[in-house]
């Protein structure tokens, strides 16, 4: 029988105020749907995903955490073992996009620059309500140094885009973590093509 | 002032509320609607004027909805809430840096240790910290994982008992599936168990004979003494933490 091949683990670790969409951007990317209400987050929650990109799989842990401002001390362990963190913001909501910089420190200070960052500006679909510019969150990202992408979790919009950005930035294979070994068995997220169960996906598919 | 610095409280309060009301058990057919989400943002504004330390701490809404539905008047759950926060729980579990929370947490890991030694050991070799799914429990008193009817009866003797119920109830959730559990080799698998455990625990009696027949007997006093011993631990950290971002921001001056 041929042998099962390792798979190389991440852990990413989603951070950012009350209310900007964490957990709808992981439920778009884990079972691409979208509800229109979510109940709040407490402490922390934890999905695991299996991602088929061109020339390697790779196991993706997300940790989903809850936006208040005090429940950042119950954080830090989580943002210490992610080699990712996905900072989000609400593009209509400006303070959430002011709050980015503590939670870039934050990582910063448990990870220094050891760290993939993600800055993502989330719900683009509220057009009408939009209150920062895409120039002033790309403008953020390269002020800090970090990457940054916007998205819409709820109309499906660059989400695939957001994780496939993340997996190329991904140490290589050759780098493997010493974390055990697993079996390949979680549904396939197939490269480049468009996953067909879901016809509400308007920018989901991705060309990257 | 707040301790936050603004000088409206009630107004950040207000704003948060805002955004949790309606991520308040959603789909339900009274809490989720205009008079629902009025009656559950008074109670907590509310409680938030009678002690601006907690102000609104999330977890709180869910334990405040589920008190209005069984009180029926805002008043009468706005007192529930208060005797739960004030002299039921442990103190700071909701406060700025939930302190108190971490130290229930610290408390449970260690009863796990002691009265189920082998799932304990087998989830440390899995990397598995018990505060992954047990602080929501501890901050929502189990409303968000398990069935109304039976948070109900666990409310019931938390009211009764104090808050020596909460690791009973935690416990027997992880003895219950002891054999499923020790069977896991991921992280996912054992998240899984306890949700779906959780989640399908429309007995109360089944949960309630394993938290006190199973597990043996924990006195108050005895939940106390461990707290003593975890908080110097906890208030290090907190601190430690605080520190290195203070360190931070300055190198960034």
């Amino acid at each position: 029988m041929a042998k099962v091949s390792p798979l190389a683990k991440y852990k990413l670790v989603f951070l950012g105020d009350q209310s900007v969409g964490k957990t709808s951007i992981i439920t778009r990317f884990m079972y691409d749907k979208f509800d229109t209400t979510y109940q709040a987050t407490i402490g922390i929650d934890f999905l695991s995903k299996t991602m088929y990109l061109e020339d390697r799989t790779v196991r993706l842990q997300l940790w989903d955490t809850a936006g208040q401002e005090r429940f950042r001390s119950l954080i830090p362990s989580y943002i210490r073992d992610s080699s990712v963190a996905v900072i989000a913001y609400d593009v209509a909501n400006r303070q959430s996009f002011l709050n980015t910089s503590k939670w870039v420190e934050e990582v910063r200070t448990e990870r220094g620059s050891d760290v993939i960052i993600v800055l993502v500006g989330n719900k683009t679909d509220l057009v009408d309500k939009r209150q920062v510019s895409i120039e002033e969150g790309d403008n953020k990202a390269r002020e800090f140094g970090i990457m940054f992408i916007e998205t819409s979790a709820k109309a499906g919009f660059n989400i695939k885009p957001l994780f496939r950005k993340i997996a190329a930035a991904l140490p290589g294979m050759e780098t493997l973590s010493s974390t055990k070994q697993e079996d390949m068995v979680d549904v396939n997220l197939k490269s480049g093509g468009n996953s067909s169960q879901n016809t509400e996906q308007q920018g989901g598919g991705c060309a990257c | 002032m707040c301790k936050q610095g603004c000088a409206f409280p009630s107004e950040l309060i207000k704003s948060k509320l805002r955004e949790d009301l309606p991520r308040t058990f959603p789909g339900h057919p009274w809490l989720d609607t205009p008079h629902g989400h009025a009656a559950l943002r008074r109670v907590l504004v509310g409680y938030s004027f009678r002690d601006s330390d907690v102000g609104y701490c999330q977890g709180l809404n869910y334990v405040a909805a589920l008190l209005l539905l069984v009180m029926k008047t805002e008043e009468d759950a706005f007192w529930m809430l208060a005797v739960l926060l004030e002299n039921v729980l442990v103190n700071d579990c909701y406060t700025s840096n939930l302190s108190g929370c971490h130290v229930e947490q610290r408390v449970f890991k260690d009863l796990l240790a002691k009265k189920c030694p082998r799932i304990a050991a087998h989830l440390e070799a899995l990397e598995f910290d018990v505060s992954l799914v047990a602080t929501e429990w501890f901050l929502c008193l189990f409303s968000k994982s398990l069935p109304s009817e039976t948070t109900l009866r666990v409310w019931d003797v938390l009211f009764y008992e104090g808050a020596k119920v909460l690791f009973h109830a935690a416990l027997a959730i992880f003895k219950m599936k002891e054999e499923n559990l020790l069977l896991t080799h991921q992280v996912g698998d054992v998240i899984d168990i306890l949700q779906r455990t959780t989640h399908h625990l429309f007995d109360p009696d089944e949960l309630l004979t394993v938290a006190f027949d199973k597990i043996g007997f924990m006195t108050t006093n005895t939940i106390s003494k461990q707290r003593k011993k975890q908080e110097p631990e906890v208030m290090k950290e907190l601190d430690e933490r605080l520190r290195r971002l203070n360190s931070l921001r300055e190198d960034d001056r």
